[in-house]
């Protein structure tokens, strides 16, 4: 079987180029060994939070300008210029919008004429700080600014539930200038075995009901702040019975928000006729003359080989072993491509675990039209998208998915100009 | 740990490792009203960082018979009376190719002398009972060595000695040894977490502060010159063999894998390090990826397992000799009576030995300081059970003991897990917790194994931060959470090879990209500024 386009990875990087290249009608491949770092995901597509002082981001569009050179949404701008990237960035919410519930910054695309300046809100995290980002989804908690003075909150929990850290989260809001109450539930949860408790199986037993009875007699002032631990169809139904405020604080790991938008992802992928190889890792492939020719993967071996005019990768950073540490060097695993890192593994980490880790930047190398090399030499048809890039800084500068949305609609886009 | 004190005590110990803790345990066993002081948490110095090895006494024959015989009947005598903490897995010296085979000869018949079992095997044998082992094997010698839990053992040693009326405190420091003329009379001990100061009189002052100990005589005014070893060990994070994995040569680097728990520990580098340094535990990437390339000859499969981290302890040799290796140095045990050494009277130092010896330290330790008190009572300890070696510890006291020390307490149902990698309890951790304010992650890590397994505490860190908020406030539950992230980043940066990296990234996603907790910090710093 030949296709148009075979992606690795089925993070939000791999099945976001993955959707854009399917819905233009390419025959469209993704190899899907798991789930990238969606289990981990909050909710929110930041695009850019912070500066490289670390300084808040107000507009992120703006900011960009100031990034290092090798950043790859710099490259993007080397190459197309700021407006591309915001044209970019309105593609990526198009396509959120098909995903989960209507973004609650919608307003920040009032489209048509003058005003198409992309202002950060701040989300609420699940240990109470406020983080600036782009895009989220209608029922998460967000703000306008990161004062919340003279705001009221009642914070609901379950106590059985160890990975909604409400001390936390409280003394958060606290700190921004709010009045908190704290509410403990009583909800109706069976759980097997001992062990503890996580989000999505809490989702799975539908304590919406209960949850907002137990909430009706409290004061219409204050906003009612929940653990994120229902699905959205669920979600939807409590707030249409509940009429007041009431949102979403993300969990700990593995999130809801990140589960049903992994699912979403795949459903829109299969219903433009993609093929996703579940469970399926790459493990190395054939070049020629600076061509892929085909992958080998683990279920597909020796004479079923994979084959495609064009290949992305998106299979991640070290989290998700997109990319691996050895004994004395970087690597990325399957096409042993060109990697961007310090040569002393002494020099690969600083002692402040909180400090920015030289490590994270590490990555595959590209050129600005994000095609990697290997032994110096470009490889004409594969693109490397995501967190697998090098220089993204993205944890520091909180531009993880708006690296990963954007960085795989210009490789979309290019491959399709093709 | 903090106990209700007495102005007055027959005996103060100072350290709160293994040989303190079974020094304690004997004195308040004979009778002696015993106050044993930690500077920081028990276990904190060499006992909480070395491999964990039982030994048979077998690695020391060829060197040291007299050593190798102590280490033998020590080891018979802690299957008897701490078998909660022994695991019999047995030990095999192993010969490659590469190895002297007149060595193993030499070694068996010393091992015979010393009245230790060791008996060769075939390369077929040895394979069969332990699949692990390297397979270019020659032959081997089969001897009972075992895995030792160094954490369980001295809790159970230090709850024995409160069962028999000791005083045990944390996080109290010596600061000043008061003498009358030549005699100490008491000790000056300082709240490490207070600053407040306290006098304590004492009719002995036992100096089991480890590789501590000569900078405790230097308050006594006692030069003592120890010759600190430091060794690098490699957390393995799986249990790669069933049995103890020596090397069948003069000892060298990297040359034994104890298993323990559902981990092992690969060991170890032996470096002279000056006693400026002691407190240095760090681990250089070198030092680790020596230990890994010596290592896999040990068991190949050790190259595709993940290491946890790599940690290091310094070993508490007296000198007496000048080898710079820090390896030919005797490890016999250094009982000093200072009244003969130095002219200091009811002052006397217990070290040198190992944590396989312990128990003899503290018996001579005590032998010496019933004699300076003018007590006839004999040594009890290696006839009886410390608590929880015999199956009955039913007590229905919730102390953190019990804990420790039972894992019935563990297994009761309705306890969720907080630590799935190391099986710890809410209920475990919530009752630590609530009996000490003291107890921070790493006092915890060291009651409860919290944190020590594959995920390194990244799942669990934020669930126990939480029951420190109702005591410490939320900013000091979140300092001490980042305090045990950098404690165990410490450890995992000289190993950023296989699976480090990847953990690392995920527990930054968790706790910074997703938590903020990196934002929460500045708020907290900037705060305090």
């Amino acid at each position: 079987m030949r296709y148009d386009v075979l992606v690795i990875g089925a993070g939000l990087s791999g099945m976001t180029c993955a959707i854009a290249l399917a819905q233009a009608g390419k025959r469209v491949a993704v190899l899907a060994p798991g789930h990238g770092t969606l289990p981990m995901h909050s909710g929110s597509f930041d695009l850019l939070g912070y500066d490289s002082q670390g300084n808040i981001v107000e507009h992120p569009i703006e900011a960009i300008s100031d990034l290092d050179p090798k950043h790859p949404y710099a490259k993007i701008m080397a190459t197309h210029g700021l407006q591309h990237i915001e044209q970019l960035a309105e593609q990526a919410h198009r396509m959120i919008n098909q995903l989960v519930l209507a973004p609650s910054n919608s307003e920040a695309f009032v489209s048509s004429t003058e005003q198409r300046i992309i202002t950060n809100q701040y989300r609420l995290t699940p240990m109470g700080a406020l983080k600036p980002t782009w895009l989220t989804p209608i029922h998460f908690a967000t703000f306008d600014s990161p004062s919340l003075e003279g705001k009221r909150f009642v914070v609901a929990y379950y106590k059985p539930f160890l990975d909604f850290p409400v001390e936390f989260l409280a003394e958060g809001l606290r700190k921004a200038g709010a009045q908190v109450e704290i509410k403990e539930l009583e909800l109706n949860i069976t759980s097997v075995g001992k062990a503890a408790l996580k989000a999505p199986a809490l989702a799975s037993q539908k304590q919406g009901e209960a949850l907002l009875k137990q909430l009706d007699g409290i004061d219409r002032q204050c906003d009612l702040l929940v653990p994120h631990i229902f699905d959205d169809t669920e979600m939807i139904e409590m707030n249409e019975k509940v009429e007041r405020r009431l949102s979403v604080v993300p969990t700990l790991p593995p999130t809801c928000a990140g589960k049903e938008l992994s699912a979403k992802l795949r459903a829109l992928f299969s219903s433009l006729g993609g093929t996703l190889f579940e469970g399926d890792r790459a493990m190395s492939a054939t070049i020629k003359n600076d061509r892929i020719m085909a992958i080998k993967s683990s279920k597909h071996v020796t004479h079923d080989l994979l084959q495609a005019d064009h290949y992305v990768i998106a299979s991640g950073s070290f989290g998700v072993r997109g990319l691996e540490a050895r004994f004395d060097r970087v690597a990325e695993p399957v096409f042993d491509l060109d990697i961007d890192a310090l040569d002393d593994p002494q020099q690969w980490t600083t002692s402040d675990v909180l400090s920015m880790q030289p490590y994270t930047n590490f990555g595959v190398r590209t050129d600005d039209y994000f095609r990697p090399s290997k032994h110096g030499r470009t490889i004409q048809n594969l693109y490397a998208v995501g967190s697998i890039l090098s220089n993204t800084n993205s944890i520091k500068l909180a531009c993880r998915q708006g690296v990963s949305l954007l960085t795989a609609l210009q490789v979309a886009n290019t491959i399709l100009d093709f | 740990m903090t106990e209700k004190l007495l102005s007055q005590y027959d005996v103060v110990i100072v350290g709160g490792g293994v040989t303190g803790a079974g020094v304690a345990r004997d004195c308040a066993m004979r009778g002696m009203s015993t106050l044993l002081v930690e500077s920081h948490d028990l276990t904190y110095g060499t006992t909480g960082r070395n491999h964990g090895l039982m030994h048979s006494g077998a690695r020391y024959a060829v060197s040291d018979l007299e050593n190798a015989r102590e280490c033998i009947e020590e080891n018979k005598i802690l299957c008897r009376i701490a078998r909660h903490c022994v695991e019999p897995t047995g030990g095999l010296f192993i010969s490659l190719p590469e190895d002297d085979l007149a060595y193993q000869a030499r070694l068996v018949e010393s091992c015979h002398e010393a009245g230790i079992n060791a008996e060769v095997i075939d390369a077929a044998e040895a394979r069969r009972i332990e699949p692990a082992v390297n397979p270019t094997i020659v032959s081997a010698v089969l001897v009972p060595d075992a895995s030792i839990d160094p954490f369980k053992l001295t809790m159970s040693n230090v709850l024995d000695a409160q069962l028999h009326g000791a005083t045990v405190l944390t996080y109290h420091e010596v600061v000043a040894i008061h003498r009358d003329q030549n005699t100490v009379t008491g000790v000056t001990l300082r709240d490490n977490l207070t600053g407040e100061q306290k006098r304590v009189d004492a009719g002995v002052v036992i100096n089991a502060a480890g590789i501590w100990s000569c900078l405790i005589a230097k308050l006594a005014d006692v030069e003592l010159k120890m010759l600190p070893a430091r060794g690098a060990l490699l957390l393995l994070g799986q249990r790669v063999n069933k049995m103890v994995i020596n090397r069948c040569r003069k000892p060298a680097n990297a040359d034994i894998l104890v298993p323990t728990g559902n981990v092992c520990v690969l060991g170890t580098t032996s470096r002279r390090v000056p006693i400026e340094e002691i407190d240095d535990m760090s681990v250089t990437v070198e030092e680790a990826q020596m230990l890994l390339t010596e290592g896999v000859k040990l068991a190949p499969a050790i190259a595709h397992t993940r290491v946890l981290r790599a940690y290091a302890g310094v070993r508490p040799l007296v000198a007496d000799d000048d080898d710079p290796t820090g390896r030919n140095v005797s490890r016999g045990i250094s009982c000093i009576d200072h009244s003969e050494r130095d002219g200091v009277e009811n002052f006397i130092t217990i070290t040198g030995g190992k944590m396989m010896t312990y128990r003899l330290m503290a018996q001579m330790a005590t032998d010496l300081a019933c004699k300076k008190l003018n007590l006839r009572r004999r040594c009890a300890t290696a006839t009886t059970s410390l608590p929880g070696s015999d199956n009955a510890t039913t007590s229905k006291s919730t102390t953190w003991h019990d804990f420790t020390i039972s894992k019935p307490w563990r297994h009761d149902k309705n306890n969720r897990l907080l630590c799935t990698c190391e099986g710890v309890t809410e209920r475990e951790v919530e009752t630590i917790l609530n009996e000490d304010d003291d107890v921070d992650f790493d006092a915890l890590r060291r009651r409860t194994r919290l944190g020590m397994g594959p995920c390194q505490g990244r799942i669990c860190a934020c669930r126990v931060a939480r029951k420190m908020c109702a005591r410490q406030g939320e900013d000091e539950a979140m300092k001490r959470l980042v305090n045990f992230m950098n404690e165990r980043w410490k450890g995992m940066r000289p190993v950023t090879w296989s699976d480090t990296l990847s953990e690392a990234y995920n527990t930054a996603l968790v706790y910074q990209d997703l938590c903020g907790v990196d934002q929460i910090m500045k708020t907290i710093k900037d705060k305090e500024i």
